[in-house]
Protein backbone atom coordinates (compact mmCIF):
# COMPACT_ATOMS: atom_id res chain seq x y z
CA UNK A 1 0.00 0.00 0.00
CA UNK A 2 1.32 3.13 -0.37
CA UNK A 3 2.00 6.04 2.07
CA UNK A 4 -0.93 7.95 1.70
CA UNK A 5 -3.11 4.22 1.96
CA UNK A 6 -0.87 3.86 4.90
CA UNK A 7 -1.91 7.13 6.43
CA UNK A 8 -5.38 6.57 6.13
CA UNK A 9 -5.21 2.68 7.42
CA UNK A 10 -3.34 3.88 10.45
CA UNK A 11 -6.33 6.97 11.22
CA UNK A 12 -9.07 4.70 10.93
CA UNK A 13 -7.38 2.34 12.95
CA UNK A 14 -6.91 4.95 15.80
CA UNK A 15 -10.21 6.10 15.38
CA UNK A 16 -11.23 2.84 15.73
CA UNK A 17 -8.90 2.05 19.00
CA UNK A 18 -9.97 5.46 20.35
CA UNK A 19 -13.44 4.85 20.25
CA UNK A 20 -12.98 1.90 22.32
CA UNK A 21 -10.85 3.77 25.17
CA UNK A 22 -13.83 6.02 25.18
CA UNK A 23 -16.25 3.27 25.87
CA UNK A 24 -14.31 1.51 28.33
CA UNK A 25 -13.26 4.53 30.91
CA UNK A 26 -17.18 5.17 30.71
CA UNK A 27 -17.65 1.40 31.52
CA UNK A 28 -14.89 1.08 34.58
CA UNK A 29 -16.44 4.37 35.72
CA UNK A 30 -20.12 2.19 35.87
CA UNK A 31 -18.73 -0.84 36.88
CA UNK A 32 -17.04 0.93 40.03
CA UNK A 33 -19.72 3.10 40.98
CA UNK A 34 -21.70 -0.14 40.68
CA UNK A 35 -19.80 -2.40 42.91
CA UNK A 36 -18.48 0.39 45.73
CA UNK A 37 -22.28 -0.01 46.56
CA UNK A 38 -22.12 -3.34 47.93
CA UNK A 39 -18.17 -3.24 48.46
CA UNK A 40 -14.19 -1.60 49.55
CA UNK A 41 -12.86 -1.64 46.39
CA UNK A 42 -9.51 -1.35 46.20
CA UNK A 43 -8.72 -1.78 42.46
CA UNK A 44 -10.14 -2.12 39.37
CA UNK A 45 -8.88 -3.60 35.85
CA UNK A 46 -10.87 -3.54 32.90
CA UNK A 47 -8.89 -4.63 29.91
CA UNK A 48 -10.21 -5.64 26.30
CA UNK A 49 -8.53 -7.64 23.82
CA UNK A 50 -9.64 -9.10 20.61
CA UNK A 51 -10.65 -12.44 21.04
CA UNK A 52 -9.48 -15.64 18.36
CA UNK A 53 -11.66 -14.93 15.65
CA UNK A 54 -14.44 -12.11 15.54
CA UNK A 55 -15.13 -10.16 18.18
CA UNK A 56 -13.12 -9.27 21.72
CA UNK A 57 -12.55 -10.51 25.29
CA UNK A 58 -13.46 -8.01 28.43
CA UNK A 59 -11.70 -9.06 31.52
CA UNK A 60 -12.64 -7.42 34.98
CA UNK A 61 -11.06 -8.26 37.84
CA UNK A 62 -11.14 -6.37 41.31
CA UNK A 63 -9.22 -6.61 44.54
CA UNK A 64 -11.94 -6.19 46.98
CA UNK A 65 -10.92 -5.40 50.44
CA UNK A 66 -14.61 -6.12 52.16
CA UNK A 67 -18.07 -6.44 51.73
CA UNK A 68 -20.08 -4.12 53.50
CA UNK A 69 -22.61 -5.57 55.83
CA UNK A 70 -20.97 -8.99 55.95
CA UNK A 71 -19.90 -10.58 58.69
CA UNK A 72 -17.34 -12.86 59.99
CA UNK A 73 -16.90 -15.29 56.91
CA UNK A 74 -14.69 -18.35 56.76
CA UNK A 75 -11.48 -17.95 54.55
CA UNK A 76 -12.60 -19.58 51.52
CA UNK A 77 -15.94 -18.11 50.53
CA UNK B 1 -40.14 -8.02 -3.93
CA UNK B 2 -38.54 -4.90 -3.91
CA UNK B 3 -35.26 -3.88 -2.69
CA UNK B 4 -34.89 -0.65 -1.31
CA UNK B 5 -31.40 0.63 -0.91
CA UNK B 6 -30.22 4.05 1.03
CA UNK B 7 -27.09 5.65 -0.98
CA UNK B 8 -25.59 7.39 1.97
CA UNK B 9 -21.81 8.84 3.05
CA UNK B 10 -21.61 10.55 6.33
CA UNK B 11 -19.68 13.72 4.46
CA UNK B 12 -21.49 16.30 2.46
CA UNK B 13 -20.61 17.00 -1.24
CA UNK B 14 -19.11 13.62 -2.12
CA UNK B 15 -22.15 12.98 -4.63
CA UNK B 16 -24.94 10.97 -3.07
CA UNK B 17 -27.55 13.02 -5.25
CA UNK B 18 -25.80 12.21 -8.70
CA UNK B 19 -25.56 8.83 -7.20
CA UNK B 20 -28.68 8.10 -6.82
CA UNK B 21 -29.89 9.64 -9.46
CA UNK B 22 -27.49 8.44 -12.11
CA UNK B 23 -27.79 4.45 -10.58
CA UNK B 24 -31.55 4.76 -10.70
CA UNK B 25 -31.40 5.74 -14.60
CA UNK B 26 -28.93 3.28 -15.19
CA UNK B 27 -30.94 0.25 -13.43
CA UNK B 28 -34.34 1.76 -15.38
CA UNK B 29 -31.87 0.60 -18.55
CA UNK B 30 -31.69 -2.58 -17.35
CA UNK B 31 -35.18 -3.22 -17.56
CA UNK B 32 -35.97 -2.80 -13.62
CA UNK B 33 -38.76 -0.35 -12.37
CA UNK B 34 -36.77 2.04 -9.87
CA UNK B 35 -38.35 4.71 -7.54
CA UNK B 36 -36.24 7.46 -6.33
CA UNK B 37 -37.13 8.99 -3.16
CA UNK B 38 -35.71 12.28 -1.42
CA UNK B 39 -34.73 11.54 2.28
CA UNK B 40 -33.41 14.82 2.21
CA UNK B 41 -36.07 16.90 3.99
CA UNK B 42 -35.59 20.71 4.01
CA UNK B 43 -31.81 20.58 1.66
CA UNK B 44 -33.63 18.20 -1.05
CA UNK B 45 -32.10 18.16 -4.73
CA UNK B 46 -33.15 15.28 -6.39
CA UNK B 47 -35.75 16.90 -7.98
CA UNK B 48 -33.57 19.63 -9.31
CA UNK B 49 -30.85 16.93 -10.43
CA UNK B 50 -33.14 15.41 -12.49
CA UNK B 51 -34.77 18.60 -13.97
CA UNK B 52 -38.26 18.24 -12.15
CA UNK B 53 -38.30 21.11 -9.79
CA UNK B 54 -41.10 22.51 -11.56
CA UNK B 55 -43.45 19.72 -11.91
CA UNK B 56 -43.86 18.80 -8.28
CA UNK B 57 -47.29 18.82 -6.85
CA UNK B 58 -47.02 16.42 -4.08
CA UNK B 59 -44.37 15.66 -1.76
CA UNK B 60 -43.80 12.30 0.56
CA UNK B 61 -44.67 15.21 3.56
CA UNK B 62 -48.39 14.92 1.24
CA UNK B 63 -48.49 11.40 1.12
CA UNK B 64 -47.15 10.80 5.07
CA UNK B 65 -50.14 13.02 5.97
CA UNK B 66 -52.57 11.37 3.46
CA UNK B 67 -53.49 14.39 1.77
CA UNK B 68 -52.35 12.46 -1.19
CA UNK B 69 -51.80 8.72 -2.58
CA UNK B 70 -48.44 7.56 -3.27
CA UNK B 71 -48.93 6.97 -6.64
CA UNK B 72 -50.18 10.88 -7.02
CA UNK B 73 -47.23 12.35 -6.11
CA UNK B 74 -44.71 10.05 -8.18
CA UNK B 75 -43.04 12.06 -10.91
CA UNK B 76 -41.62 9.59 -13.94
CA UNK B 77 -38.40 11.00 -15.40
CA UNK B 78 -38.07 11.41 -18.92
CA UNK B 79 -36.14 7.58 -18.37
CA UNK B 80 -38.25 4.94 -18.94
CA UNK B 81 -39.27 2.61 -15.73
CA UNK B 82 -37.77 5.75 -13.78
CA UNK B 83 -40.14 7.36 -10.84
CA UNK B 84 -39.72 10.24 -8.33
CA UNK B 85 -41.14 10.49 -5.01
CA UNK B 86 -40.12 13.95 -4.43
CA UNK B 87 -38.99 15.25 -0.49
CA UNK B 88 -41.35 17.58 1.58
CA UNK B 89 -40.14 20.99 0.72
CA UNK B 90 -40.38 22.13 4.71
CA UNK B 91 -38.00 21.22 7.37
CA UNK B 92 -40.11 18.41 8.92
CA UNK B 93 -37.92 17.87 11.99
CA UNK B 94 -39.09 15.15 14.46
CA UNK B 95 -42.49 14.45 12.72
CA UNK B 96 -41.50 12.39 10.37
CA UNK B 97 -39.88 8.52 11.33
CA UNK B 98 -38.60 5.37 10.57
CA UNK B 99 -41.15 3.88 10.63
CA UNK B 100 -43.51 6.78 8.60
CA UNK B 101 -40.82 6.08 5.52
CA UNK B 102 -41.03 2.62 5.86
CA UNK B 103 -45.04 2.18 5.47
CA UNK B 104 -43.91 4.50 2.54
CA UNK B 105 -41.82 1.73 0.93
CA UNK B 106 -44.28 -0.84 1.83
CA UNK B 107 -46.59 0.72 -0.65
CA UNK B 108 -44.62 0.93 -2.78
CA UNK B 109 -43.05 -2.43 -2.89
CA UNK B 110 -45.61 -4.10 -5.20
CA UNK B 111 -44.94 -2.16 -7.95
CA UNK B 112 -40.72 -1.40 -8.29
CA UNK B 113 -38.11 -3.71 -8.19
CA UNK B 114 -35.59 -0.89 -6.64
CA UNK B 115 -35.88 1.83 -4.41
CA UNK B 116 -33.27 4.24 -4.17
CA UNK B 117 -33.19 6.37 -0.99
CA UNK B 118 -30.90 9.72 -0.74
CA UNK B 119 -30.10 10.00 2.14
CA UNK B 120 -29.12 13.20 4.11
CA UNK B 121 -25.27 14.16 4.85
CA UNK B 122 -24.59 13.83 8.49
CA UNK B 123 -24.89 10.69 11.03
CA UNK B 124 -28.19 12.15 13.08
CA UNK B 125 -31.80 12.04 13.09
CA UNK B 126 -31.85 11.87 8.83
CA UNK B 127 -29.65 9.59 8.70
CA UNK B 128 -31.05 7.28 10.87
CA UNK B 129 -34.57 7.76 9.54
CA UNK B 130 -33.42 6.80 6.56
CA UNK B 131 -31.15 4.01 6.64
CA UNK B 132 -33.89 2.05 9.44
CA UNK B 133 -36.23 2.25 6.83
CA UNK B 134 -33.97 0.17 3.98
CA UNK B 135 -32.34 -3.43 4.04
CA UNK B 136 -29.36 -2.20 1.98
CA UNK B 137 -27.13 0.21 1.75
CA UNK B 138 -24.76 2.11 -0.73
CA UNK B 139 -22.09 4.39 0.46
CA UNK B 140 -20.33 6.54 -1.71
CA UNK B 141 -17.12 8.45 -0.85
CA UNK B 142 -14.39 10.20 -2.97
CA UNK B 143 -10.77 9.15 -2.36
CA UNK B 144 -9.91 11.85 -0.65
CA UNK B 145 -8.55 11.49 3.41
CA UNK B 146 -11.51 13.01 5.03
CA UNK B 147 -14.13 11.00 2.79
CA UNK B 148 -12.52 7.50 3.76
CA UNK B 149 -12.33 8.04 7.47
CA UNK B 150 -16.34 9.95 6.71
CA UNK B 151 -17.21 6.26 5.51
CA UNK B 152 -15.53 4.19 7.62
CA UNK B 153 -17.49 5.65 10.78
CA UNK B 154 -21.18 4.93 8.08
CA UNK B 155 -19.51 1.67 7.56
CA UNK B 156 -19.46 1.13 11.22
CA UNK B 157 -23.00 2.45 11.83
CA UNK B 158 -24.61 0.62 9.30
CA UNK B 159 -23.58 -3.12 10.89
CA UNK B 160 -25.62 -1.98 13.95
CA UNK B 161 -28.52 -1.40 12.00
CA UNK B 162 -27.28 -5.10 10.49
CA UNK B 163 -26.92 -3.81 6.96
CA UNK B 164 -23.44 -4.93 4.89
CA UNK B 165 -23.23 -1.93 2.81
CA UNK B 166 -21.01 -1.96 -0.68
CA UNK B 167 -19.11 1.62 -1.80
CA UNK B 168 -18.91 3.88 -4.54
CA UNK B 169 -15.69 5.91 -4.92
CA UNK B 170 -17.05 8.81 -6.68
CA UNK B 171 -15.31 11.31 -8.28
CA UNK B 172 -11.70 9.64 -9.24
CA UNK B 173 -9.22 11.18 -10.70
CA UNK B 174 -7.90 8.74 -13.62
CA UNK B 175 -4.77 10.36 -13.96
CA UNK B 176 -3.71 10.58 -10.29
CA UNK B 177 -5.07 6.57 -9.72
CA UNK B 178 -2.58 5.81 -12.59
CA UNK B 179 0.19 7.59 -11.02
CA UNK B 180 -0.65 5.62 -7.54
CA UNK B 181 -1.59 9.39 -5.87
CA UNK B 182 -4.27 8.44 -4.57
CA UNK B 183 -5.75 4.81 -3.03
CA UNK B 184 -6.61 2.30 -5.51
CA UNK B 185 -10.05 0.13 -5.21
CA UNK B 186 -7.80 -3.01 -3.64
CA UNK B 187 -6.53 -0.70 -0.98
CA UNK B 188 -9.73 1.16 -0.45
CA UNK B 189 -11.36 -2.47 -0.01
CA UNK B 190 -8.56 -3.17 2.34
CA UNK B 191 -8.76 -0.72 4.58
CA UNK B 192 -12.40 0.00 4.65
CA UNK B 193 -13.34 -4.13 4.93
CA UNK B 194 -15.97 -3.05 2.31
CA UNK B 195 -16.72 -4.72 -1.04
CA UNK B 196 -16.32 -1.28 -3.98
CA UNK B 197 -19.43 -1.63 -6.35
CA UNK B 198 -18.48 1.37 -8.90
CA UNK B 199 -16.03 3.60 -9.42
CA UNK B 200 -16.66 6.95 -11.24
CA UNK B 201 -14.16 9.36 -13.07
CA UNK B 202 -14.33 12.85 -12.04
CA UNK B 203 -15.86 15.22 -15.23
CA UNK B 204 -14.67 18.07 -15.53
CA UNK B 205 -16.57 20.50 -17.38
CA UNK B 206 -19.83 18.41 -16.92
CA UNK B 207 -22.60 19.88 -15.26
CA UNK B 208 -26.33 18.72 -15.30
CA UNK B 209 -27.65 15.08 -15.42
CA UNK B 210 -28.09 14.46 -18.77
CA UNK B 211 -24.54 15.21 -19.80
CA UNK B 212 -22.98 13.05 -17.21
CA UNK B 213 -21.32 9.76 -18.92
CA UNK B 214 -23.52 6.81 -18.37
CA UNK B 215 -20.85 3.51 -18.19
CA UNK B 216 -19.54 3.75 -15.44
CA UNK B 217 -23.40 3.67 -14.25
CA UNK B 218 -24.27 1.25 -16.23
CA UNK B 219 -21.31 -1.05 -14.90
CA UNK B 220 -22.36 -0.13 -11.07
CA UNK B 221 -26.07 -0.99 -12.19
CA UNK B 222 -25.04 -4.62 -13.79
CA UNK B 223 -23.46 -4.86 -10.25
CA UNK B 224 -26.03 -4.11 -7.98
CA UNK B 225 -28.83 -6.17 -10.05
CA UNK B 226 -26.70 -9.43 -10.94
CA UNK B 227 -23.62 -9.11 -8.86
CA UNK B 228 -21.52 -9.92 -12.08
CA UNK B 229 -18.99 -7.50 -13.35
CA UNK B 230 -16.39 -5.55 -12.46
CA UNK B 231 -16.38 -1.82 -11.73
CA UNK B 232 -15.14 0.65 -14.11
CA UNK B 233 -11.92 1.53 -13.97
CA UNK B 234 -11.02 5.15 -14.35
CA UNK B 235 -6.88 4.58 -14.78
CA UNK B 236 -7.80 2.36 -18.05
CA UNK B 237 -7.04 5.46 -20.65
CA UNK B 238 -4.06 6.86 -18.55
CA UNK B 239 -2.47 2.92 -18.52
CA UNK B 240 0.70 2.56 -21.38
CA UNK B 241 2.10 4.25 -23.77
CA UNK B 242 -1.30 6.37 -24.86
CA UNK B 243 -1.96 6.98 -21.46
CA UNK B 244 1.50 8.24 -20.69
CA UNK B 245 0.82 10.94 -23.41
CA UNK B 246 -2.85 11.66 -21.91
CA UNK B 247 -1.44 12.72 -18.47
CA UNK B 248 1.17 14.68 -19.97
CA UNK B 249 -1.41 16.79 -21.80
CA UNK B 250 -4.20 16.35 -19.27
CA UNK B 251 -6.80 14.73 -21.93
CA UNK B 252 -9.86 12.71 -20.34
CA UNK B 253 -12.03 10.72 -22.38
CA UNK B 254 -14.57 7.96 -21.25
Amino acid sequence: MGELSNRIARMIENDGSGDIKRTMSVVQSDIMSLLCEFMDVRKLDVTVDRAQGVGFELKISAEVERFYGVGNTTENE
Amino acid sequence: MMKSIVVTSGKGGVGKTTVTACLGRALARLGARVVLIDADFGLNNLDVVLDLESRVVYDIADVMENRCRVRQALLEVNVRNLFLLPSAHGYLGERITAQNLKAVLKSLSATFDYALVDCPAGIEAGFNRAVGACDGAIVVTTPHISALRDANKVVTLLTSYKITPTLVINRVRGDLLADGKIPSMSEIEQILKVKVDGMIPETDGVYGFRSIPQKPFDMLAKRVHTGTGEPFDPAACYRGFFGAIRRKIGKTEY
